[in-house]
């Protein structure tokens, strides 16, 4: 997941780490930020596995979610054949040329700002590739929701998250 | 050009002194520092010592605008920008020589070093930034946060029993024989500001005429590490911060009067060659 | 079931405190170690110990010092410019017999910037930044379950050879996150502390301080020696992954050990025969097993970020018998401190070395 500083990408991983959780056996998720800490690129890596992670990171994933022109340039040419691309084609405008990926542009800070907040074009993604690829049930990333929001300040904005994880899946199940 | 426009532009426009690829500065919203920064410009626009100012600049959000201005700067270790400034001080006397830091950096890590040179009257200056924590850590307990607030480190609110109390170091400059200038001023409304640009220019006058150390606390707002708005944390300024730390002068000497007893160079121990 | 959760380096380094009896901490915020700090904040005192942010590092390890003289199991943790600044006190402690815990999650410093992964502290802990000729044991963590259960390990090595343990991790540890089984350690029983300084009342007879034998300045030094030397032999503690046939013998500790790790397995699917040693201890090095290893190796390929650190003890031990390669910060993805070396790159560099296109 590869964007900059502000969009929820540390968030979206950590989520999906903590969901993960209880459905996998070894669980890692890595966080890399730019050298300045108030915007700037940003980017953190999932891996979701029954096997010893041997690796904490990999340059070449199976699936990435880009949220940002420069996260596109470093890695669209870097998901493994086969793999998978979640784009927010909101932000980016760029095709791939690659036959060998899997991809889907979905305009997810546009369907954000309509459903009220950009800040949840995180999970409207985050939801799309787990309904792309089944890696956890939706279920899995609502309750982490709950788990981590419920009792604190951000728990006005949970019904709109929720709201948000919906999006996401409809909009892979329309396509 | 008409007057009116003339003073707007000599109130909105960019001190000459502030370096143009910095702008905007990249605090963060609502932070006071880069007040701070404005007021700095200014005042050294208005003394005309561009070409003699040397700022030695902390570690810290203020750190991170490493030659802000357009003088010469130099980049200290966290809490070191005061004894930087005094060694710059001893071998450059005509520099007009200020350094620039935290609560962290200039009351907890570096405290050591403003004594010292409050002690010696080194005539330099300090800006201290006073935003009841730290900032660029990520809102620690400071020496300046307040009783009973929230930071990471005291998450049940810093009590008495293992933070202690609020460090006031403006009133012990004003203790120190050494200390020509001691004032706490605050940027969170236009008149107050007025008065912190006013504060920053007689502690440099200071310098400049010889007297001896002089030293400016600024009350900044710190919205993130307050978990408020940027609004909100201009309110509470005024409403929390100030009851801690009153603003004022609380010295300000255009001499400072020194006697010693001669007998004394009689006594004590000489080693001769 | 046992306690498993989603915990980040520096987190697990709290719990490895907790579960590894710590009752005091001092220390001072510095990023990338900022949450072992505000997680202890949190957390000791419900333990029943003691919190506390001190004014820098200097006083930092100086209540250790103060704190540990009394018998307590006391911790610090702190990041590259902050170890620089305790060497002073760390050789004192060294030269006293007194038992500590320090971590660093290393950056590459200096402490005006760049507070990003690195591994540039290699010889500020392995060789003593400080005065005095010691030795401190220092254990390299490679994930959130090593960083907790190497720090209970670490309060029972000093509490067995009384002096520093560092526990070396680094910003990529430091804030990756990974389940970890929050379990007590169990390493053996502990010679009685009858060094501990607590007051007349509780001890009785006269007052004293503890100074090694001045009177007999060799001695001191001969007895340290014994104690290094009984370390060297007791405690190497290492990893060798998919050593069995290996040619190719990777070397590598901390974050950069799991890439090499990663790569290991990429370069086995390709046929490529390589293996892994990752050193646990950097102090006392795995000289002898690193040697013997060697003897079926054809290449050797120290993989570290920086210039070339961990490097200068594999060649030290290898004496020129296998040639050595290195893959310094310069495997790096990104030219600004952000970037890691990955898994892929690694390999890349195998198969120049081994000569396969
Ligand atoms: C020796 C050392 N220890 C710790 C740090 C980490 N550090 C960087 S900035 C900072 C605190 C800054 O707080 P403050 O001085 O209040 O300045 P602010 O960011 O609030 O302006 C700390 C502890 C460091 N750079 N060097
Ligand atoms: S963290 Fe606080 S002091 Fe630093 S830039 Fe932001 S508001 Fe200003």
């Amino acid at each position: 997941m590869s964007g900059l500083g502000g969009q929820g990408l540390l968030t979206m991983g950590k989520l999906l780490a903590q969901a993960g959780s209880s459905h996998y056996r070894y669980v890692t998720y890595h966080p890399n930020y730019g050298p300045s800490m108030r915007g700037g690129e940003c980017e953190c890596m999932v891996t979701l596995s029954n096997e010893e992670n041997a690796s904490i990171a990999s340059r070449n994933p199976s699936a990435a979610i880009l949220m940002g022109a420069a996260a596109w340039m470093l890695h669209e040419p870097q998901v493994k054949p086969g793999g998978l691309l979640l784009v927010d084609s909101s932000i980016v405008a760029e095709r791939t040329m690659r036959d060998d990926v899997t991809v889907h542009y979905i305009p997810a800070t546009q369907m954000a700002l309509e459903l009220g907040l950009a800040m949840v074009s995180n999970l409207i993604l985050l939801s799309a590739y787990l309904e792309v690829t089944k890696a956890l049930p939706i279920e899995a990333i609502e309750k982490a929701l709950k788990d981590k929001y419920t009792g604190t300040k951000g728990e006005r904005y949970l019904p709109l998250d929720l709201d948000a994880t919906k999006l996401g899946a409809k909009f892979i199940i329309d396509s | 050009m008409g007057e009116g426009a003339m003073i707007k532009q000599q109130i909105v426009g960019k001190p000459k002194a502030v370096q143009l690829d910095f702008l905007p500065f990249k605090f963060c919203p609502g932070c006071h520092e880069s007040l701070v920064w404005r007021a700095l410009g200014e005042v050294i626009d208005e003394l005309d010592i561009e070409g003699k100012a040397i700022a030695c600049l902390d570690i810290g959000c203020s750190g991170i605008l490493m030659v802000g201005l357009t003088v010469d700067g130099i980049h200290c270790l966290h809490g070191r920008s005061t004894a930087v400034a005094a060694g710059v001080k001893r071998v450059l006397p005509q520099a007009i020589c200020f350094n620039i830091g935290g609560d962290g950096s200039l009351g907890a890590i570096g405290v050591g070093h403003v004594i010292n040179v409050m002690m010696r009257s080194d005539p330099i200056t300090t800006i201290f930034l006073n935003n009841s924590g730290y900032g660029m850590t990520g809102g620690q307990v400071a020496p300046t946060s307040l009783l009973g607030l929230r930071t990471t480190t005291t998450p049940e609110g810093r009590d008495v029993q293992s933070a202690g109390f609020p460090l006031h170091l403006s009133e012990i400059a004003a203790t120190m024989t050494g200390t020509a200038y001691a004032s706490r001023v605050s940027v969170h409304t236009p008149a107050n500001y007025q008065k912190a640009r006013k504060a920053i220019k007689t502690a440099f006058q200071k310098q400049m005429d010889g007297v001896g150390y002089s030293i400016v606390e600024i009350l900044c707002a710190c919205p993130p590490n307050w978990g408020l708005s940027p609004l909100a944390a201009n309110s509470f300024v005024e409403e929390k911060l100030i009851g801690e730390f009153p603003l004022g002068e609380f010295k300000n000497v255009d001499k400072i009067e020194h006697t010693f007893d001669p007998e004394l160079k009689r006594v004590g121990r000489v080693k001769r060659g | 079931m046992a306690d498993r959760r989603l915990l980040s380096g520096n987190e697990a380094i709290g719990w490895g405190a907790i579960l590894g009896e710590c009752k005091a901490f001092f220390g001072y915020p510095i990023t990338p170690q900022s949450e072992i700090l505000e997680f202890l904040a949190t957390e000791l005192p419900k333990a029943g110990g003691v919190f506390l942010q001190t004014e820098d590092e200097i006083a930092a390890v100086s209540m250790v010092y103060g704190s540990s003289m009394t018998g307590t199991r006391t911790m610090s943790a702190t990041s590259s410019p902050g170890i620089s600044l305790m060497q002073e006190t760390v050789s004192l402690m060294a030269y006293l017999k007194v038992p500590s815990v320090i971590v660093d999650v290393c950056r590459f410093g200096p402490g005006s910037g760049m507070a990003q992964t690195s591994q540039t502290d290699y010889r500020q802990v392995t060789k003593g930044g400080g005065h005095g000729g010691y030795r401190c044991i220092v254990l390299a963590a490679s994930s959130s379950q090593e960083c907790c259960d190497l720090v209970q390990f670490a309060f029972w090595l000093a509490d067995r050879y009384r002096m520093t343990v560092y526990v070396l991790t680094d910003a990529t540890i430091g804030q990756s996150c990974e389940l970890v089984d929050l379990k007590t350690r169990d390493f053996g029983a502990l010679p009685d502390k009858d060094w501990v300084l607590r007051g007349l009342d509780e001890r009785g007879g006269n007052g004293q301080g503890i100074h090694p034998h001045m009177w007999d300045y060799v001695g001191y030094h001969e007895d340290m020696n014994e104690k290094y030397r009984e370390i060297t032999e007791n405690e190497i503690k290492y990893e060798s992954y998919r050593m069995d046939d290996a040619e190719v013998i990777l070397v590598a500790y901390g974050y950069v050990s799991r890439m090499a790790k990663g790569a290991v397995d990429l370069a086995r699917e390709e046929g490529l025969k390589v293996g892994l040693l990752r050193p646990i201890t950097l102090w006392p090095f795995p000289t002898n097993v690193l040697r013997e290893l060697s003897l079926q190796a054809h290449h050797i390929l120290v993989v570290e970020h920086s210039s070339g650190l961990l490097v200068e003890d594999v060649e030290c031990a290898l004496q020129g018998k296998v040639p050595v390669h290195l893959l310094g910060i310069w495997g790096t993805h990104r030219r600004d401190s952000s970037g890691i070396i990955y898994p892929e790159r690694i390999v890349e560099e195998i198969k120049q070395m081994v000569g396969v296109a």
